[in-house]
């Protein structure tokens, strides 16, 4: 905001006159401007807003940190009637696990290499929006498809945009994207591709897929893998991220002729390492206790996030990896413990694995943080050489009672 | 699997059945759970007539050939081509047959004999009602909804029965920053129909990809369909602003059948479970398991179950992968509905093997489920058919009041070894690495060595660096690097050696490695004695100022 003062010689001015101004001057600099949000970013981070003709929308920061890629935080979510609330604090890799099954152990990518940017991004999307001249986010509007669809009313079609980056892990392409939906939803998700990174001799641990370039290589087969992406979400409800629950949700099955599938919830309390359930279809929410009903019980309204775990499918298992074995972890949010696997590589004072960042912290009054990760194969075929078609792995955080209903029914009215 | 009919018609007894059954099931519930809506139900209809056995039919040099069928064909930038045919019945809705892939620059490649959803089992949490849509209600016919524009932005609608019964979309690549080295996302056609069944609205899609893949999905809005007045209700949620009515949480069970007949011959293929089981060394090894009889399997998280379709008539081991990708629900009623233990079948092809559940409504002389079909027929020169199934459970939020926003699942059917070998451009396809360090190297005893690469690579290759006598002190980084501190002077060789697996450099260093003192620069422990030595020869002053 420009601010014009004529500034008179100081030996002039009286002090009772001085001050109203300066006060008045300084008021007028830091209230935001009437209907808009006041979003302010760090330093290293850049402001994004995305506005849908419905309403609805998206304020929040991005940064590519040099180790964990793009990241985003204070992301903020507008329903169609303008209202606003804080989502996330932040979200952004945890890490990325790479085991290639000639090998007994995995090598984390992320602190041995960093999410380095290489060669020319080029974005497939329509805006590119760049911080510096070092990185560039691209920003892609997309058609999610329905959203509401019912007998004879109007069709309610959802819009989203992806904010992506493009990133170098060794000899692999590697993107990030989030896609953040109309309706509230925030997609994470990564796609690997680039050029094969090992190869091996062992036809048990390796395809037969190079061809004519066999009988160049050192090595003739192409090595498998499995890649675990692991995300750190902290879902921060809100303007007050310690008042955080975070609920786990299992329906278990009497074991009747009936089958019935009872629900029941379980509050974390306590820092913790859990596995999905399919047959119990184990789902996780975090919600903020202010802005949810005072009643207890499954039809208390809880304003917050669902993590459903549906495309968690393969389950890694490491023999040198405790925390491994799990799929979702809760932590209390500290700003140091940020990479699950050589952590204090980056940063020396704190722990150095995830299953050391859990140590048995109380939950309550506290920012929790989850991680979730998600597995996927590597089994190269002829169409993966010699650039790798890409992988895709992506999982969703689902507004949870964010509203009253839908706020979406006025557009499909009878 | 042989069935020889016995009789057509409506089955009177097993329809009087059906309807006691209801009635028995609906007097005992101690809170009447009600549905919003009232779903008419259909008589069942007559046997339909046999499904298409394309056999040993051999392809024309276009692709599909669908005589009084609608074909849908599709062609993308990179030169692949989709072509099928489409119908449509009361049952399935949407059934393509005649399904083939052109690679580019390729023949025509026959994929699926025919491919359609072949149940959709919706199972609620108080499991007093179940629902098996497609047998019940049918996704066609009257339940299928005419499309608009809104339902096929940018599409073409295509008519079946004189309605805009179908929509053909085609979506250009998923739009994730890429580098210039990586394959570009793939373009696809989608190609959906809806079906509201009861207060759902089903959207039920096959996406074809220019890179031979094939994702089918379904997406499931509408409204929510069963609650009780059971406002305590374990089973359920009271949603805000509705105090009387709890909504009932529900699982989607989706089921479909997929007609492999890779290639020219329907009765050459064959079904394989690959499986990665972790070794006691931390390793893996693949084991792949030719599936020779009809089976029932289940997904095996822990070692990355797939599954594999193969023409163990073609050059290169051309096939399909099916990867269970989303698992994270799962739903098994043992008692109820043993299919449910299983996730992937594999029978021979058989014309009254149609639903995957309450098969007996419509081919009363068949077995009622797929689990009856699998019964072990050996699969050698058969026709295979691949049966699939996702669920999905549904914890109702106050988002899902009064319409319920859309859900979404899929899975992906990947080609393996389809795509022609990329060696056949002109590029090559391995740039051989570089070492970029001069030969001549030189060093200080005490003094930090920090060189952060020795070598490049044009494709970003993984690089296996060795290099042989290094001088004392000195190491290899992770990175390609070079680090340390020297301890001893004198003159060293190396031989550094560069590999991408495909090209080699190597290159012999002369290290120069010298002391301290020889270094010209001054130790930092003498630095203050001569500066002391200095000012007392009054060679240094120190101006004040004034």
């Amino acid at each position: 905001m420009a601010m014009h003062a004529n500034v008179r010689d100081s030996s002039h001015m009286t002090r009772p006159t001085f001050i109203p101004w300066l006060v008045l001057l300084t008021f007028v600099w830091l209230t935001p401007p009437v209907g808009a949000q006041s979003l302010r970013c760090d330093q290293a981070s850049t402001a994004f807003e995305i506005a849908f003709d419905s309403g609805a929308g998206w304020q929040g920061c991005w940064r590519v940190d040099p180790i964990g890629g793009l990241t985003l935080s204070s992301v903020h979510y507008q329903t169609p009637d303008g209202n606003s609330r804080h989502a996330l604090a932040e979200l952004g890799l945890g890490g990325v696990l790479l085991h290639y099954d000639k090998n007994d152990s995995s090598q984390e990518l992320l602190t041995q290499r960093g999410a380095m940017i290489t060669g020319q991004p080029v974005c497939a999307g329509t805006t590119v929006a760049s911080s510096d001249s070092l990185t560039t986010l691209c920003r892609t509007p997309f058609d999610a498809g329905h959203l509401l669809r019912y007998q004879n009313r109007q069709v309610k079609r959802q819009a989203g945009v992806r904010l992506s980056h493009a990133a170098k892990l060794g000899s692999f392409d590697w993107s990030v994207s989030y896609e953040l939906l109309e309706d509230g939803t925030v997609r994470p998700g990564s796609t690997l591709s680039g050029r094969l990174g090992q190869f091996t001799d062992n036809p048990q641990h390796g395809n037969d897929i190079l061809g004519a370039d066999a009988a160049d290589a050192i090595k003739p087969f192409a090595a498998t893998a499995t890649v675990v992406t692991n995300w750190r979400v902290d879902v921060s409800i809100g303007e007050t991220f310690d008042n955080d629950i975070v609920e786990q949700f299992d329906f278990t099955s009497d074991n009747t002729s009936f089958d019935r599938r009872l629900m029941s919830q379980q509050t974390l309390n306590v820092e913790t390492l859990r596995r999905t359930d399919p047959e119990r279809f184990r789902k996780w929410r975090v919600y903020d206790a202010e802005l949810s009903a005072s009643t207890d019980g499954i039809n208390a309204t809880r304003v917050g996030y669902l993590l459903d775990p549906q495309p968690q499918s393969y389950r890694y298992r490491s023999n040198t990896i405790n925390f491994a074995q799990f799929d979702l972890m809760v932590t209390v949010n500290n700003a140091c413990e940020r990479f699950i696997l050589n952590n204090r590589s980056v940063y020396p004072d704190c722990a150095d694995a995830l299953d050391r960042f859990i140590n048995g912290q109380l939950l309550a009054d506290e920012d929790p943080v989850l991680w979730f990760s998600i597995t996927r194969r590597i089994d190269p075929t002829l169409n993966d050489w010699p650039t790798l078609q890409p992988r895709k792995s992506q999982f969703s955080l689902i507004p949870f009672d964010w509203s009253q209903n839908s706020p979406f029914e006025q557009a499909v009215l009878p | 699997m042989s069935c020889t009919p016995t009789q057509t018609g409506i089955n009177l007894t097993r329809l009087f059945a059906f309807v006691l059954w209801f009635s028995v099931l609906g007097a005992i519930q101690p809170a009447a759970a009600q549905s919003n809506v009232q779903i008419p139900e259909q008589a069942p209809e007559q046997a339909p007539a046999p499904l298409n056995d394309l056999g040993s039919q051999v392809p024309a040099d276009s692709g599909a050939e669908c005589g009084a069928l609608k074909t849908v064909t599709q062609e993308f930038d990179n030169g692949a081509r989709w072509s099928m045919c489409l119908d449509s019945n009361e049952r399935e809705n949407i059934v393509l047959s005649n399904v083939f892939y052109t690679p580019p620059d390729a023949q025509p490649l026959r994929v699926f004999g025919s491919l359609r959803l072949s149940q959709l089992h919706v199972v609620y949490d108080d499991s007093n009602v179940t629902f098996h849509d497609v047998t019940q209600f049918g996704l066609g016919g009257a339940f299928r909804v005419t499309l608009n524009e809104d339902d096929c932005p940018g599409g073409t609608l295509l008519n079946l029965n004189g309605e805009a019964a179908a929509c053909t979309l085609l979506n250009k690549a998923a739009n994730t920053a890429v580098t210039t080295q990586s394959a570009p996302g793939a373009d696809s056609l989608s190609l959906f129909s809806i079906s509201q069944v009861g207060s759902y609205a089903y959207t039920v899609r096959w996406q074809f990809y220019d890179n031979g893949a094939l994702e089918p999905s379904i997406s499931a809005a509408g409204a929510l369909q069963r609650n009780t007045t059971d406002t305590r209700s374990l089973f359920g949620r009271v949603l805000e602003g509705v105090t009387d009515k709890s909504w009932l949480s529900h699982t989607h069970n989706y089921y479909w059948r997929l007609d492999f007949d890779l290639g020219d011959s329907g009765t050459d293929d064959a079904v394989y479970r690959i499986d990665w089981p972790l070794q006691p060394d931390g390793t893996r090894i693949k084991t792949r398991t030719r599936l020779t009889t009809e089976t029932s399997d289940a997904v095996q998280p822990d070692e990355f179950r797939a599954w594999d379709i193969m023409d163990t008539d073609a050059p290169n081991s051309i096939g399909y992968r099916i990867e269970p990708l989303h698992y994270g629900h799962r739903l098994v009623q043992a008692d109820k509905a043993p299919y449910t233990e299983f996730d992937f079948f594999v029978t021979t092809h058989n014309d009254c093997e149609r639903f995957a559940s309450q098969n007996t409504r419509f081919n009363p002389e068949c077995d009622d489920s797929v689990l009856d079909y699998a019964n072990g027929e050996s699969l050698d020169n058969a026709d295979l058919v691949a049966w699939h199934r996702i669920s999905f459970h549904h914890l109702p939020r106050n988002e899902d009041r009064e319409l319920m926003h859309s859900h979404h699942d899929s899975f992906l059917i990947q080609p393996r070894n389809i795509l022609p070998v990329s060696g056949a451009s002109a590029a090559p396809n391995n740039l051989a690495p570089v070492i970029t360090l001069n030969h001549h190297q030189s060093a200080t005893v005490g003094t930090a060595v920090n060189i952060t690469s020795v070598a490049q690579d044009a494709d970003q290759d993984t690089l296996t660096i060795t290099a042989d006598s290094l001088p004392d002190g000195l190491t290899l980084t992770e990175r390609g690097g070079i680090t340390g501190t020297p301890t001893g002077t004198g003159q060293f060789t190396t031989v550094l050696t560069v590999s991408d697996n495909f090209a080699t450099d190597e290159l012999t260093i002369e290290w120069r490695v010298i002391g301290a003192s020889q270094s010209g620069v001054i130790p930092p422990l003498t630095l203050p004695f001569l500066l002391l030595m200095l000012w007392r020869r009054g060679r240094l002053r120190v101006r004040h100022a004034n």
